[in-house]
């Protein structure tokens, strides 16, 4: 089944020639209102008219997040103030969120892409969808919340977080599909299997993303529930999820072409590199109207794949993203950046200690676990101020990640130390 | 008063071990010790000849350490005695963060070594009531 089926299958030809024209209107419509990338293109020399169709994209300015942050909240956005009909953000390096903004076309166009990859997970109108990622500012809960009320499907606005209501309202509402993290998918799997509620429940499909995963755990997921599980892909810079998502074949996720040009760039000279050969995927959005963004760079490492896929659709399949070109850790759905964390200590004590996340996954779910090398200068003789003082850390780092972390003090120069620079982070996740 | 060192220690094995090994080589005497431990930390207190030089000795081998005011109070072994010394802090309004045992070395008299924010004052009050208070267990 396909949603916008003379879109999804799209020659090749077609496609390049839309995505041409879109480029072109979208150059000459950037340059004419936002400062920032008119700037870029003057430094380089470059004119709206110099942008005649697609294989002209090479010759535009990159985007990056730093770019984003410096222009907060609102200095991309291309469209006057009232146009603007929803605000997101995530999680920036340091601090500050990354803010999009989406106009009311942009919503739309969003929730058509998530209705495409529910249609293409066979799901349809007489579908509940039972929407547990978190709601708020993160795009996950709204995007998909939106995507599936486009579809004309039920809407279950869940929410994360409370695993027996979760499981108890799943079964009594009769949810055909979930929405969630893979990982909360697995834990909520798990608790079902352990209540023997597995025959109770209808689900026949899992939409998850925001986080990496594999095909082992897809395997399991969909043993466990006896259902079909599939990978959505989405960053708030670009969208939030349905970027991309995987068919039943599972050949890697199909990029919606038509308002998405995908770039594979070598992540050292920033050239493209060839169709099956890996690198960072950059993205350009064609149709966004609020921010509309240049060849961003995502840090996310994948291949690409343009050839006709069995299910019948053109559009190209990015594969299994396979890591970053920065340090930035997907824990719990939830980008972390160990600067963050280094921030978040310096709030505690003026002077940053010596210290080592430890990422893991116990059962399904994701741990992050902080060692703090203790120093004199807060050292106490008393039990409950160095748990007060672990508290207080906890504390911080939940309130600079949005999630929470176990704090652990240890003995000083115990956290090992490679080359004379401190190692910061030791992921154990088998991914 | 006397001067009290407490160290920091993981909860693992052979870690107070470490610190006995260095206080050994630097032949400082153990008066007093004692630990307190969570699943993962602990902290071990000391009432040792010698603070200045047992700290220095610890620091250089990478613990974590500080000395602090305790009191030491002379408690004949008889029964009652510790609710006598409790019942007088309480009369004063005062809390204690915690306490250990150990003895006068010289006098064989049984020692509560106790801590609370407040030591100088602590101190006083005790002695007022008639408690002895010790410089040094050395004594």
């Amino acid at each position: 089944m396909m949603w916008n089926e003379p879109k999804e299958c799209m020659s090749r030809d077609e496609l390049s020639h839309l995505q041409g024209a879109r480029l072109v209107k979208m150059v000459e419509r950037v340059y004419h209102n936002v400062p920032f990338y008119r700037k870029k293109m003057q430094m380089m020399g470059l004119e709206p008219g110099d942008i005649k169709g697609l294989e002209d994209l090479v010759k535009l300015p990159f985007t990056t997040k730093d770019d984003l942050r410096d222009n907060y909240p609102f200095g991309l956005v291309a469209v006057p103030e009232e146009q603007i009909n929803r605000i997101h953000a995530s999680s920036g390096t340091t601090g500050k969120p990354t803010v999009v903004a989406y106009t009311r076309h942009d919503l739309s166009v969003w929730s058509e892409c998530v209705a495409r990859g529910l249609t293409m997970a066979g799901l349809g109108r007489s579908d509940r969808v039972h929407v547990a990622y978190g709601y708020g500012l993160f795009t996950g809960g709204l995007g998909l919340h939106d995507g599936a009320a486009y579809l004309g499907a039920t809407v279950i606005p869940m929410s994360s977080g409370n695993t027996k209501k979760q499981i108890t309202l799943m079964e009594d509402f009769g949810a055909t599909a979930l929405a969630c993290t893979p990982s909360y998918a697995m834990h909520l799997a798990e608790a079902v299997v352990e209540a023997g509620r597995v025959p109770h429940i209808k689900l026949k499909a899992a939409i998850c993303g925001a986080e990496p995963w594999t095909d082992a755990m897809r395997d399991t997921l969909e043993q466990m529930l006896n259902i079909k599980a599939y990978d959505i892909y989405g960053l708030s810079e670009i969208m939030g999820p349905g970027v991309a998502q995987d068919c039943p074949y599972h050949k890697g996720l199909h990029i919606w072409e038509d308002h998405f040009i995908p770039e594979i760039l070598n992540p050292d000279t920033l050239e493209p590199v060839g169709p099956g050969e890996r690198g960072e995927l950059a993205i350009t959005t064609v149709t966004k109207e609020a921010l509309p963004l240049f060849r961003y760079r995502t840090k996310d490492l994948t291949s690409i794949e343009y050839s006709k896929c069995e299910c019948g659709r053109t559009h190209a399949r990015i594969a299994r993203f396979t890591g970053r070109t920065d340090d930035m850790l997907i824990i719990r759905g939830v980008n972390v950046f160990p600067s963050q964390v280094e921030a978040a200590l310096l709030e505690v004590d003026e002077v940053l200690p010596n210290y080592l996340m430890t990422v893991d996954r116990q059962g399904n779910l994701d741990t992050l676990e902080i060692q703090v090398e203790v120093e004199e200068r807060f050292f106490s003789d008393q039990m409950n101020q160095l748990q007060s003082l672990t508290r207080k850390i906890e504390h911080v780092i939940k309130q600079a990640l949005g999630i929470a972390a176990q704090v652990k003090l240890v003995e000083p120069k115990s956290i090992e130390r490679s080359e004379g620079k401190a190692k910061r982070v030791i992921d154990k996740r088998k991914l | 008063m006397l001067k009290q060192l407490a160290v920091f220690v993981e909860n693992q094995a052979g870690s107070l071990r470490k610190v006995t090994m260095t206080l050994h080589e630097q032949k400082v005497n153990i008066y007093a010790f004692a630990s307190f431990d969570t699943p993962e930390f602990g902290i071990l207190r000391m009432l040792v000849d010698n603070p200045e030089r047992a700290k220095e000795a610890l620091t250089s081998r990478g613990f974590v350490t500080k000395i602090c005011d305790v009191i030491a109070v002379e408690l004949p072994d008889e029964q009652g005695g510790m609710d006598r010394l409790l019942a007088a802090l309480y009369e004063s309004n005062i809390s204690i963060n915690y306490t250990y045992s150990s003895f006068g070395r010289m006098s064989r008299i049984p020692a509560v070594v106790l801590h609370s924010d407040e030591v100088f004052e602590t101190e006083n009050v005790l002695k007022s009531k008639g408690f002895t208070c010790m410089e040094s267990l050395g004594q």
